[in-house]
């Protein structure tokens, strides 16, 4: 800035109430599509154009990116919704309060079987229940963390086939860039992952194809946050008001189709997602294939800010894969849902950044959901909602 | 009894005197890519009493082996993709071991961490004893500090040595070409590389450098 340019008051991000209370950051990632907001945030600007001086971090699993967070080794990471819950709760390790910032991603998941399982006749979950059913040998699913969302998409996709994912398979975890090789030794007959080491990859390579993407087993769902620990937003609001800013911007930016090509470009470099930028593009173009002959254009593809429809961390979200984890007996005991969303989505912050910018806030933190099985999932009752289900732990 | 593991595990962490460990018996899987500094962490926890089940490579079936290994401890490499693999089986239930990022006595934290950044990290089935767990924690991350300073004395020495030899072929080339003797060419090279701020080394890489394209 020249000495010369007028200064608008409160326009600085440098100045005044808001200044971030810590402006160095790391912030981690994993190498998938969906932390392409993070990254063109970083990318374009929008981290420093905000008072923060971010720098972002690969990881190798989403247990060192917990880990990593409760040491304060990082300062905010890309998270498997379900898993902030998880660690909130201290499901299967340990215990820390936990907070969603916003969502980064609705879409964009995959459910792949493979070719010995099509060539028993399977292609989606019907034909699959039929080749269990017969019998002959127990087969194997994978998902990438044991709270995370794509164990809770193959699980709810599993059971309104008819399929018991805890009895009737077995189901492993594996990490997203092991999946095809995992496949191809066969040590599994399916997983479900994110792009871009879903379909493209599995059906490029001829081992598998996609049974069902996770947008047609929910319209528009959650998938990925931007989430810290408790700890961090109360310390440093600001600091966590100023990145909400910086990955708005930078989710609206994504959501422009025409930008999407310049996206997967920068994505797909080696420091951060390591794929082919065409693997990458295809998909964040909505251009699908599922490997047994049908392509199509799909609008729900992978979304990133949809006017603040994908960012706005709904309770009635959290309160979802809280009562899929008390379905699967990760929860053992039901838990105040609404009460447990509350502490963990900071709806708040969200809101007061978004109204800034211009961006719409839903009247209501919990809006009524129906998943392709049918079954509406209505967040005034989630009790009755996983007592509802005739397959569960 | 836990107070007791406490205070040797200090001490023996101190005097590098394991051996007092020889009556625990904990059952601990190794997983790691590097399979030569696995080996030497397999014999320090060996030598110190715990019962090294196992040591697998991140590359190989991890599921498989926890689950036939059934391991009270796993000790693992922290940058391992593996490690989702481990939590995956830490919800199934209590026979298989937990990540563990602290200790019951908050003063351990900094242990946690000091094995964090050396690159290690543990999972423990619940009703693991603290102090073991403790203890084994402790081993595993003296030894890793002492093969740390091992590996930064042995590259300290070798990048002398190396020095050396490149200060010395400049020198031999300024003899050669400028007819000097081993003093005055040895001062030339002084005085260039405190005129040009550089280490001697670099000067005379340098020189070299330019001299092979020349």
């Amino acid at each position: 800035m020249t000495p010369h340019e007028p200064v608008a008051p409160g326009a600085s991000p440098l100045a005044g109430p808001g200044t971030p209370e810590k402006t160095k950051l790391t912030i981690g990632f994993i190498a998938l599509t969906d932390c392409a907001s993070l990254v063109m945030a970083h990318e374009l600007g929008l981290f420093r154009k905000h008072g923060l001086d971010v720098t972002l971090s690969r990881q190798p699993s989403w247990a060192a990116i917990r880990d990593r967070l409760s040491l304060g080794e990082l300062d905010a990471a890309h998270l498997l919704y379900g898993m902030v819950y998880g660690v909130h709760l201290g499901i299967g390790g340990p215990r820390q309060d936990m907070a969603i910032l916003m969502g980064l991603n609705h879409n964009g998941q995959g459910i792949v079987l493979s070719r010995q399982l099509r060539e028993l006749g399977a292609v989606d979950g019907p034909s699959l229940k039929k080749v269990i059913a017969r019998g002959g040998r127990r087969y194997t699913f994978a998902q990438t963390f044991p709270t995370g969302t794509h164990a809770m998409w193959l699980y709810y996709w599993l059971a309104a086939a008819g399929i018991h994912p805890l009895r009737d398979v077995n189901v492993i975890t594996v990490p997203p860039p092991q999946m095809v090789a995992n496949m191809r030794a066969g040590n599994m007959d399916g997983y479900c992952v994110g792009e871009p080491w879903g379909g493209a990859r599995a059906i490029q390579e001829g081992i598998g194809f996609t049974a069902t993407t996770t947008q047609a087993i929910w319209r528009n769902h959650p998938e990925k946050v931007l989430g810290t620990t408790r700890a961090f937003v109360e310390r440093h609001p600001n600091t966590a008001r100023a990145m909400i800013r910086a990955v708005l911007e930078a989710s609206r930016y994504i959501d422009i189709m025409a930008n999407r090509d310049r996206v997967a470009g920068i994505i797909s470099a080696a420091g951060y997602v390591d794929a082919p930028a065409g693997l990458i593009a295809a998909r964040l173009r909505g251009e699908y294939e599922n490997g047994l002959g049908r392509k199509w254009q799909d609008p729900d593809c992978m979304k990133f800010f949809n006017d603040g429809e994908v960012n706005y961390p709904y309770l009635s979200h959290g309160m979802w894969f809280l009562t899929q984890q008390r379905r699967w007996g990760l929860l053992q005991q039901d838990v105040d849902y609404l009460a447990v969303a509350r502490e963990v989505n900071r709806i708040d912050l969200y809101a007061e950044v978004a109204r800034t910018m211009g961006i719409a806030v839903p009247q209501s933190p919990l809006k009524t959901e129906r998943l392709f099985d049918g079954v509406v999932w209505d967040p005034s009752a989630p009790q009755a909602y996983v007592e509802s289900f005739a397959i569960r732990a | 009894m836990q107070a007791t593991c406490h205070n040797h595990a200090q001490a023996s962490v101190r005097a590098h005197n394991l051996q007092s460990y020889r009556r625990m018996s904990a059952r601990v899987l190794i997983i790691d890519a590097h399979s030569e500094r696995t080996q030497q962490l397999a014999q320090t926890l060996a030598s110190a009493g715990f019962e090294v089940v196992g040591v697998v490579e991140e590359t190989q079936d991890v599921h498989d082996a926890v689950r036939t290994l059934r391991p009270d401890a796993i000790l693992i490499d922290v940058d391992s993709p593996s490690r989702d693999t481990l939590e995956g089986l830490a919800v199934i239930g209590k026979r298989f071991p937990r990540p563990i990022l602290m200790l019951s006595e908050s003063t351990d934290t900094e242990l946690v961490h000091d094995a964090a950044r050396l690159g290690i990290s543990t999972y423990a089935v619940e009703g693991f004893s603290p102090g073991l767990l403790r203890s084994l924690i402790a081993v595993a991350t003296a030894h890793f500090q002492r093969q740390r300073l091992l590996t930064d004395e042995l590259e300290e020495a070798q990048q002398a040595l190396q020095d050396r030899r490149v200060i010395d072929k400049a020198k031999y080339r300024l003899v050669q070409e400028m007819g000097m003797t081993e003093e005055a060419a040895y001062h030339q090279l002084r005085r260039m590389a405190m005129e040009r701020g550089l280490k001697l080394a670099e000067l005379a890489r340098l020189l070299l450098e330019r001299g092979a394209t020349s």
